[in-house]
């Protein structure tokens, strides 16, 4: 969940920071998840050098952290407490489910306060459970009409070519980006992927929710694919089935099922006029040659 | 050998009374694994399927001699039946439980690094030994018992590893699923390195994905391996700050792309796969077959 400008700058002068205002630059700071490390870091940059500190999840935010950040940015000696107490704020709000606080410019003013000039600033939507102060800022969703429409439903979407004639709907992360890789490496076009998540088997009203949604992408081509584990394959088919006749798709329709009950499935959607596979590469292929 | 597991380990689900985590004592113990119990805060001294279910951990161990535990509680109560899983002294945890916030998923990763326990997840389909141990989403009955290790991020290349490793007749000794978000409890480097030190292991599989740098940094030590590896990079045509799926997946610094990641593999002489249809081919191919 991004906050505007205004929005962030309303955290930080609702806990005591200093917000615009005339001063000399000393340029960005900011605290990100480090995801490779596990830790958050403390990134402050002046004059195009960045310097990243790690903070150690067990001993939060310490003094000397503070002190290289702010010799690295050459804050003023007069400035030092105000510039610690707004990388205090920062932390705190990285420790409030904060994935990025970023504050560009920060400002040093003559009267000895650091002032914040720009905020940038990127919560957790994940831990909203925990945050209902945030209902304020509404659901935010990034990307296109297509891929919010998509998680909306609970899916996760990409649209790497609004031109593209392909649809692929899949279960699986992995799958989505693998489907993609290939059809891409077959130079088909592909308009949209999704990962259903944990989709395929909620009922037909969830499935017809996502064909009204390939639906209206208009696709030439729509594959449809997953390998499943659990022996549900064939319940799978039966509401992918029916959600067709409620939101039928336009175009061909390609069918790649593997795992559990798979044979049952592609019996199924074989009965229902749809191109069944067992191999994942020839679904592929078939899906390519009418790119 | 494999990995992680062994014939001696002892399962608890946490979060056993809920649908997933009941769905999953039956499964796993079905497909051969040594469950023990189940904790469920609130509900001890119940049974699930004839499985004891205990107020905390600690009783669970005390009780049972448990040494692993899948988890499947509801992720906003993840942090705390993690943490209590570790200080319990649980030494393998999976977390198969997906959406748990950044903050708490860096917390309880550093809190088990800490304690020396192993971590797979947040938003991992498990680890599986087949023939011996099943602490995975994946079914058994697909997969061909032989000596390739598999660590993927993705629980669906996984299964599609183990399926194209098993078209050209080869087996596997451990699948391990490590994980689609961001901040994971363990690396590819981490599962890499216990597949080298595996005896029953003859090759790695490794699947990565765009996002973060753990292929990347697995690379190093990929170069000091003796074991073939093959590797897989998945997302190189993924649209720019889009989500591919999972939390970490998205396109990042130089480093934590497909080209970055295929090239650092390549240099510490990986056999790299366009995708994972050709991991058998390339793996038949490395051992020489």
């Amino acid at each position: 969940m991004i906050l505007t400008d205004e929005e962030g700058k309303r955290l930080f002068a609702a806990r005591g920071v200093a917000v615009a205002g005339e001063g000399a630059l000393l340029g960005r700071i900011s605290i990100r998840l480090d995801r490779d490390r596990r830790c958050h870091a403390l990134v402050v940059e002046r004059d195009g050098k960045e310097m990243s500190l790690s903070i150690d999840p067990f001993t939060g935010l310490l003094a000397f952290v503070l002190r290289r950040a702010a010799k690295h940015l050459s804050v003023p000696e007069e400035a030092r407490a105000s510039f610690e107490a707004l990388v205090r704020v920062l932390y705190v709000l990285a420790l409030s489910d904060a994935l990025r606080v970023e504050i560009d410019p920060v400002l040093a003013r003559a009267d000895g306060a650091i002032a914040v000039g720009g905020v940038a600033m990127e919560f957790d939507r994940i831990a909203r459970f925990r945050h209902p102060e945030w209902a304020e800022y509404g659901e935010r969703l990034p990307g296109t009409e297509a891929e919010q429409a998509f998680m909306r439903l609970g899916a996760v979407a990409a649209e790497p070519d609004p031109h593209g004639r392909i649809v692929a709907v899949v279960s699986g992360a992995g799958l989505m980006m693998t489907v993609l890789d290939m059809l891409t490496a077959m130079k088909a076009t592909v308009r949209c992927v999704v990962d259903m998540q944990g989709l395929p088997l909620q009922g037909v009203e969830v499935m017809r929710s996502i064909f009204e949604n390939a639906g209206r992408m208009s696709p030439k081509i729509t594959l449809i694919g997953g390998r499943f584990q659990a022996p549900v394959a064939d319940r799978f088919a039966e509401a992918v089935i029916a959600a067709n006749k409620l939101a039928p798709l336009t175009g061909r329709v390609v069918t790649w099922i593997a795992g559990n009950r798979a044979p049952e499935a592609q019996a199924m959607f074989a009965a229902a006029g749809f191109e069944p596979h067992d191999d994942m590469r020839a679904a592929l292929a078939a899906v390519a040659k009418d790119r | 050998m494999a990995i992680l597991t062994g014939p001696e380990t002892r399962v608890i689900v946490q979060g056993i009374t809920g649908n997933v985590g009941s769905g999953f004592a039956r499964r796993l113990a079905a497909s051969g694994s040594t469950v023990v119990g189940g904790v469920t805060p609130g509900r001890g001294g119940r049974q699930v399927d004839g499985l004891p279910v205990f107020d905390s951990c600690h009783e669970a161990v005390t009780a049972t001699g448990a040494d692993t535990s899948f988890m499947c509680v509801p992720a906003p109560f993840a942090f705390d039946a993690c943490h209590e899983a570790v200080d319990a002294g649980i030494k393998l945890v999976v977390l198969y439980i997906e959406n748990i916030p950044f903050l708490d998923a860096l917390r309880m990763t550093a809190y088990a690094r800490a304690r020396g326990t192993v971590v797979l997840g947040p938003n991992s389909a498990g680890c599986v030994t087949p023939g011996r141990v099943n602490l995975s989403e994946l079914d058994p009955k697909f997969l061909l018992k032989g000596n390739i290790g598999v660590v993927a991020k993705s629980g669906a290349m996984c299964a599609e590893s183990a399926n194209y490793l098993r078209e050209e007749g080869l087996g596997v000794t451990t699948i391990v699923s490590i994980g689609g978000d961001p901040v994971l409890g363990a690396y590819h480097r981490d599962i890499l390195e216990r597949f080298e030190a595996d005896p029953e292991t003859k090759g790695v599989v490794m699947v990565g994905e765009i996002g973060g740098r753990s292929e990347y940094d697995a690379a190093p030590f990929v170069k000091t391996m003796t074991k073939p590896v093959v590797a897989v990079i998945i997302g190189g045509s993924s649209p720019p700050d889009r989500q591919m799926g999972h939390l970490g997946a998205r396109l990042g610094a130089e480093e934590e792309n497909a080209p970055a990641k295929r090239a650092a593999l390549a240099a510490a002489g990986a056999h790299l796969g366009d995708n994972v249809t050709e991991v058998g081919r390339l793996m038949r191919r490395a051992l020489g077959g």
